[in-house]
């Protein structure tokens, strides 16, 4: 830069000039409807039936350029993260996971543009700092720039499942056998990341939930009974009982921490019954579905990925 | 009713299988792993009898391609298929050498070879050259094979043997019976059959009338539906919410809250219907449940007091089959018995008793 204006921080690294394009804060965006559930397998009610849940909120701002949203916890405890946006003409629309069942204290959603897309001001003292074209705007003191405090790079478990090991498959289990041995709940599958200026009153963060995993308990029941030399006295039993659970990367902030951990965001079960040839009154067997497995078993997009803290109330 | 009859010594009779009459020693023990045709081992007073089916017969049946040898002694020339053989694997020496029987005539040459008794009566020479598919024991397109063994005993043959495995009718072959008991009365009768030619076992006749099963989707227990043949009507099913709940741990399906429901009644299991009569089928746990039931409803009871007093001795004569309704695990299954009840526009009209025996009981 032959000449302009360069504001670097103590440390010497470059806060603002004309070719570093600062993230202005626009507003809160607005909550909007949400849908709550998976607290527990759909349709069971046997042993490991316990999810964590989670509850989806709608969000939705208006601006021009990509705006970046930072998740503001009104209940710290629980993990949170953007799973999804999108745009439609200005309108952007996120929607935010929570763990947990509750739609009681959703999270607050700060959002912040680059400053050639902040919206006009009318005041009319300040600074702005445009690129070498002279019209571009890097910087513009009448909008709030985006002030971090911490970051770091954060990974969630390849495993999400408090239960022992990954779930897996069982044959030749009793006919029927329809108890899940697996806990599928995530509270304890997270990676903590020491961070001393997070803290549980105004921290915001913004991370990519990215990763994403599917995990199932299947377990394959058998019985032959009334066995005889010749084939058509064999009476074979098979049942096949089918858990599963999809996930999505979440967050939490702790004091001193950022937890990259998994939310559920999906789960069914399944179950089916089924014999050869069976009784007086019995054709054979059935099979239910309780939701659609989305995916085989695994983890995808499980890789370390930027996070950013921030102060909300400089915003508020 | 004969299934099974095994003829030495010009139609002496070796062993019998009576299905539907009584207990049948069943010491077959299923191991998948045994053998791609003879999957089970026999416990036996003289030790575990294997059974291996020879490479030849594996591939006529199976179409399976394997390479193992097995000595079958002193082979005879007009055997045209050897079908495998049966030993012991504590070195007792005796052992059964399998083979098709072709015919009468290939049947009597391979008892001049071994010069063992020939098996079999006139009568049942004929099916044999006939009939064989009544008497076979295995099928393959339009082929049978009716098998024939000849019994060893320390290296030396003791026995022709032939195996009858009768069919009722059609390649049909009774593995289930059924009795509907009613006021007392038997009020239908009949059985399931296996269909030796098509394989399934979804046929069922009784005294008044013949259905098949039909699949159908949308039902953890119950994925068919009963066509009856002479009318084309059908007869719907479902298994209920609490049937579902104690054996798959659903929590889906109907608790018929919309009926005037017996509360002596502990597990209702499903329900039929034909338009609005409509069957609720429950788990009968005594006779004194039966009473309470008959009486709630206004009811005759469905059987007489013997048959009363079997329930509470012996329901595994009636079951529908073995449930692990309790979660108790595998040696606490129940007996499930299974009674009914039949609305005609949400009125109780009819009390039932369902009987089921297996081939072997």
């Amino acid at each position: 830069m032959a000449y302009g204006f360069e504001a670097k921080n103590d440390s010497g690294k470059v806060i603002i000039n004309d070719t570093i394009e600062n993230l202005h804060f626009i507003g809160k965006a607005t909550r909007g409807s949400s849908s709550t559930g998976y607290g527990d397998f759909p349709n069971y009610s046997g042993s490991n039936d316990t999810l964590d849940g989670r509850c989806i909120w709608t969000y939705t701002v208006t601006c021009s350029g990509t705006p970046v949203a930072f998740i503001k916890p009104a209940d710290y405890a629980r993990w949170h993260a953007i799973i999804k946006q999108s745009v439609s003409s200005t309108t952007w629309t996120f929607e935010v996971m929570i763990s947990g069942t509750s739609t009681s204290n959703p999270p607050e959603v700060y959002c912040f543009v680059n400053a050639n897309n902040v919206p006009s001001s009318s005041d009319t003292h300040g600074m702005i700092v445009f690129k070498s074209d002279g019209s571009t705007k890097t910087f513009d003191s009448r909008k709030q720039p985006l002030a971090i405090i911490g970051g770091g790079n954060a990974v969630s478990p390849s495993d999400p499942t408090n239960g022992s090991g990954l779930p897996g498959t069982t044959n030749n289990a009793a006919w029927n056998a329809s108890s899940n041995d697996h806990d599928f709940r995530s509270s304890s599958q997270y990676n903590a990341y020491s961070d001393s200026n997070i803290n549980t009153s105004n921290t915001m963060f913004a991370c990519p939930s990215l990763a994403q995993g599917v995990y199932s308990r299947v377990i394959n029941g058998y019985k032959c009974s009334n066995h005889s030399w010749w084939q058509s006295g064999c009476q074979e039993h098979w049942s096949t009982a089918w858990w599963w659970v999809m996930y999505r990367a979440a967050f939490r902030l702790r004091s001193g921490y950022f937890d990259a951990g998994w939310t559920n965001y999906q789960a069914g079960f399944w179950f089916q019954s089924t014999y050869s040839g069976s009784g007086w009154f019995n054709g054979g067997g059935g099979g239910y579905t309780s939701g659609n497995r989305p995916y085989e078993n695994k983890v995808i997009n499980l890789q370390s990925n930027a996070f950013i803290v921030a102060d909300s109330s400089r915003y508020d | 009713m004969v299934y099974e009859q095994v003829f030495i010594n010009n139609g002496n009779i070796y062993k019998e299988n009576k299905i539907f009459e009584g207990p049948i020693v069943d010491n077959y023990i299923r191991d998948s792993d045994a053998d791609p045709i003879w999957d089970f081992y026999q416990d036996t007073d003289n030790g575990k009898k294997q059974y291996r089916s020879s490479t030849e017969f594996r591939k006529w049946l199976l179409d399976y391609n394997s390479e193992h040898t097995l000595d079958y002694n002193d082979v005879c020339p007009d055997i045209t298929l050897w079908l495998g053989k049966s030993y012991y694997t504590n070195g007792y020496t005796e052992e059964d050498c399998y083979f098709r029987v072709d015919d009468s005539a290939m049947l009597q040459k391979v008892s001049d070879y071994y010069s063992l008794s020939y098996p079999i009566t006139s009568e049942i020479e004929e099916k044999l050259d006939n009939t064989p598919e009544l008497i076979s024991a295995y099928k393959k397109g339009n082929e049978y094979i009716v098998v024939g063994s000849i019994k060893y005993l320390n290296g030396s043959p003791t026995h022709l043997k032939f195996y009858c495995i009768y069919k009722q009718e059609n390649n049909l072959s009774a593995f289930q019976k059924g009795r509907v008991f009613e006021n007392s009365n038997i009020v239908e009768e009949g059985y399931k059959y296996h269909d030796t030619e098509i394989g399934q076992q979804n046929i069922v006749k009784t005294n008044i009338r013949a259905f098949r099963y039909k699949e159908i989707e949308g039902d953890p227990f119950i994925e068919w539906e009963a066509v009856i043949n002479d009318t084309g009507e059908v007869e719907q099913y479902e298994s209920s919410k609490g049937i579902r709940t104690a054996l798959a741990h659903l929590t889906t399906g109907n608790d018929y809250n919309e009926f005037d429901l017996c509360p002596a009644v502990n597990l209702w299991l499903g329900r039929s219907w034909i338009g609005t009569n409509e069957t609720l089928y429950f788990y009968l746990e005594s006779s004194t449940m039966l009473e309470t039931v008959a009486t709630y409803y206004g009811l005759s009871e469905p059987c007489d007091s013997t048959m009363k007093a079997k329930i509470d001795s012996n329901p595994e004569a009636f079951r529908l089959r073995h449930y692990d309704i309790y979660e108790l695990g595998e040696g606490n299954w129940v007996p499930v018995v299974v009674a009914a009840v039949v609305f005609d526009n949400k009125t109780a009209t009819t009390f039932k008793l369902i009987e089921i025996t297996r081939w072997n009981e």
